[in-house]
């Protein structure tokens, strides 16, 4: 889940798939986030030190 | 006639230290009256990470306000992405930290906890979201497993002063106060020691005597410890350091601190005849003759007596023993480790350490023991595994060691592994045969992996520390060291890479134009500097090493088991690893048991519903690009201190300036509360799992997405129930 490879994006083009088109539907979606769907559907790690540091390890 | 020995933060939290054991078993023996010791480390993690002391610190960031006037900005720029990386992780999870920190604690205190991997990387996890919380309310100042840092640079005295009366940003005032001093007063002693060791304590121990002095400004307060090796004499060219303090000890501490009690102990305070020691006669700085180093054939074994031993951050002590002292070796040029504890090397007969180890074994009930020495030599890795044996020990140990070719036959690696041996780390530091003979090591690459695979095969697992950026060595040499090392991987299981430091102490810097240094960057301010950039005539410059560097720990990730994926025993490396290996019985064990185990397998349930135990934050920017920004400006930052990426100040107003802010789009933080993960959602995939309630198919749930994206949102729901997202009744 959290290997790099999850960090790819993968997206199309949000402007061949406009988001009202989705509200449309006659399931309706949750609230539509402020800035519209772009159908990137990506989910990456939220780490604050991406990488634990190797040298700080190192040394104690 | 009360010796107090203190062991100030910070040190890793998860086993104790061998300076106070050994210089508390020393006098003990000579019988100086009470010794105590006070690890004040892990005294300090424990108080810090509590559920009132993380509440306070909850309490204190919130009342800082700051995320939502953040959100509802248009941009942000670098210093916002900074608070909103910090605060957005406390919205979401800080409840919940404060909740389970006690939790979190006692899995890595409980063997069955702790060995099932599960619980210990929530444990982990939550260990180091606790510490950001913590270290939030006194920011910039940064509390981690292995560091503390502060906008104080520990290489300017003025600065470390100024640092011991910060409250805002300098925790341990707190924390000496109310749990050091109290303490200290009900022992009310007569000499205080206070060993110093790593940069990290510098702040702390210096905080500390400040705080003693002002509470009782007779009792004498040493200071001791490998640090002093390179700092003590520019430190006491600081007339204010002669307030809080009284002496240094140098070198060896036993003898000295010896004399001194008896100094003491005897009214006669006389500190001219202490050798070793550094001391203010109210005139000027005194420095005693340095005596000879001790045979440590005399000495008592180390006495743990009075440490908090169950307060470490492991469910087993693993004790650290000193067989050797000094490194038998000893010519590397880059190696300054042979002034911190003086000239000579000398070696403890084998069947005192044996006889150690069972008296430790025997009273500490643990079988685990980590070598805190330079490197084995070569007759006692030849007969310290049969002693071992023959003394019927069931123990388990590690330890480093030079890669010496011809004396590490696999005979002797075999009895090593049959003698308990677990781990060995050894220092390779290059493939390249120039470079290994600049840096006189002594040893020959190919034989070196000879030696590796002779390790393997015995069943021992193999550290190999490299170092990048020597000086004239090229990136091209370097890669190939890289390519040596992932070429041999199926033999290796750890590799520590560093880059090269310029360190006064060492050969190299004496003899610096023989290794093509044009020129070094001496900091005017800093009174204390021991390491230099400098500029190289030939080979990769400082910048190309860091991100040789990087490529290295990038390619490391992406190789080696134990540092992929969310896998937390190397961060703990101090002795979690070498635990969960001993656990395991072999490293193979290890690999299908625990670091490559198949997950459960469940049925991708019809209708998916979103687990209960997932909490969410909607965000008005992207946290996972913030993260991947923040990392690569520090990761394109030649790093100026030594061991500290803490943003400098002028450095911050500069990328504020300069670097593109950042736009807006909206994500959502997805915090696990089984694992402990935080994820950040794209609005997109954040969409797709509130769709995730139980009542729709999978068709449903991604019928709402536009044609074309239809793939892209069904891949998205596979990775949520890949991911362990999904309720697992939902499957039918």
């Amino acid at each position: 889940m959290s290997s790099p490879e999850h960090k790819r994006s993968e997206e199309v083009d949000p402007k061949s798939t406009p988001a009202k088109d989705a509200a449309a539907k006659s399931d309706a979606p949750p609230p539509a986030p402020k800035t519209g769907l772009n159908y990137v559907f990506k989910i990456a790690p939220a780490d604050p030190k991406n990488s634990f540091d190797f040298e700080d390890v190192a040394d104690k | 006639m009360k010796v107090a020995l203190i062991f100030p933060p910070q040190g890793h939290f998860t086993q104790p230290y061998l300076s106070l054991p050994s210089l508390a078993a020393y006098l003990r023996a000579h019988n100086v009256g009470e010794v105590h010791q006070l690890d004040e480390s892990i005294e300090a993690y424990d108080y810090f990470l509590s559920k009132e002391r993380l509440r306070r610190s909850l309490e204190h960031v919130r009342a800082g306000g700051g995320l939502a006037a953040l959100d509802e900005k248009d941009t942000l720029t670098f210093s916002d992405m900074e608070r909103y990386q910090t605060l957005s992780e406390i919205e979401l999870i800080g409840d919940e930290l404060v909740e389970r920190i006690e939790e979190a604690k006692h899995v890595l205190r409980t063997p069955a906890e702790f060995y099932d991997y599960e619980r210990y990387l929530w444990a982990g996890r939550t260990l180091e979201q606790g510490l950001r919380l913590f270290s939030a309310e006194f920011a910039p100042s940064r509390l981690t497993p292995h560091g503390f840092v502060t906008r104080y640079r520990v290489e300017r005295s003025r600065e470390i002063l100024a640092a011991t009366a910060d409250e805002k940003e300098n925790p341990f005032i707190e924390f000496f106060r109310e749990h050091t001093l109290p303490r200290l007063k009900a022992i009310d002693p007569d000499l205080i020691g206070i060993s110093l060791t790593f940069p990290s304590q510098a702040i702390p121990a210096f905080t500390l005597a400040r705080l003693i002095k002002e509470w009782k400004p007779s009792v004498h307060i040493t200071v001791g410890g490998g640090l002093l090796a390179y700092t003590a004499e520019k430190l006491s060219k600081r007339r204010e350091i002669w307030n809080v303090i009284d002496s240094f000890i140098l070198l060896e501490g036993e003898g000295p601190l010896l004399a001194l009690c008896e100094e003491i102990k005897s009214g006669r305070r006389d500190l001219t005849r202490i050798s070793n020691l550094m001391w203010h006669d109210g005139a000027q700085v005194r420095r005693n003759d340095q005596r000879d180093p001790l045979d440590i054939k005399t000495l008592p074994t180390p006495d743990f007596d009075g440490l908090p031993l169950d307060k470490y951050f492991s469910p087993e002590l693993v004790l650290p023993l000193a067989i050797t002292r000094g490194c038998y070796w000893g010519k590397c040029v880059f190696c300054t480790l042979y002034t911190v504890i003086g000239p000579g090397y000398r070696g403890r007969a084998i069947d005192q350490t044996v006889a150690d180890m069972r008296v430790l074994s025997e009273k500490y009930k643990t079988k685990h023991f980590y070598l805190a020495i330079e490197d084995l030599p070569p007759n006692m890795a030849a007969r310290l595994p049969q002693a071992i044996l023959d003394a019927g020990l069931d123990i388990d140990w590690w330890c480093d060691a030079r890669l010496e070719h011809e004396a590490f036959t696999q005979e002797v690696c075999d009895a090593m592994a049959k003698a308990g041996c677990k781990r060995i780390a050894f220092g390779f530091e290059s493939s390249s045969q120039r470079v290994l003979a600049r840096m006189c090591k002594g040893i020959d690459p190919d034989k070196s992996i000879e030696l590796v695979r002779r390790v393997r095969k015995a069943g021992i697992s193999v550290t190999l520390y490299v170092m990048t950026g020597f000086p004239t060595e090229t990136r091209d040499e370097a890669r190939e060291t890289l390519q040596t090392i992932l070429a041999n991987r199926d033999a290796i299981q750890e590799v520590s890479v560093r880059v090269f430091y310029l360190d006064e102490t060492s050969e190299i810097f004496k003899r610096r134009s023989e290794f093509d240094i044009l020129e070094i960057y001496p900091d005017p301010e800093a009174d204390l500097q021991v390491y230099y950039d400098f500029k190289a005539g030939s080979g990769m410059t400082r910048r190309e090493a860091r991100e040789q560097y990087l490529e290295f720990t990038r390619a490391l990730r992406s190789h080696f088991p134990v540092f992929q994926n969310t896998n937390m025993l190397y961060h703990e490396l101090k002795s979690h690893y070498f635990l969960y290996l001993a656990k395991a019985g072999s490293w193979e064990q290890l690999v299908s048991d625990v670091l490559e185990r198949p997950r459960a397998k469940t049925s991708d349930p019809r209708r998916p519903r979103a687990r209960s135990a997932l909490l969410k934050r909607a965000l008005g920017f992207d946290r996972a690009e913030i993260d991947q920004r923040l990392s690569s400006i520090d990761s394109h930052t030649l790093r100026p201190r030594y061991q500290s990426d803490l943003v400098e100040d002028e450095d911050r107003a500069r990328f504020d300036r300069e670097l593109a802010p950042q736009q807006r789009a909206d994500s959502t933080l997805v915090y696990d509360r089984r694992t402990g993960e935080i994820q950040c959602f794209s609005a997109a995939a954040a969409f797709l799992l509130e769709r995730c309630d139980g009542t729709r198919t999978v068709e449903q749930i991604v019928e709402v997405v536009p044609q074309p994206a239809q793939d892209l949102a069904r891949r998205c729901v596979e990775q949520l129930s890949q991911s362990g997202y999904f309720e697992k009744e939902s499957a039918s």
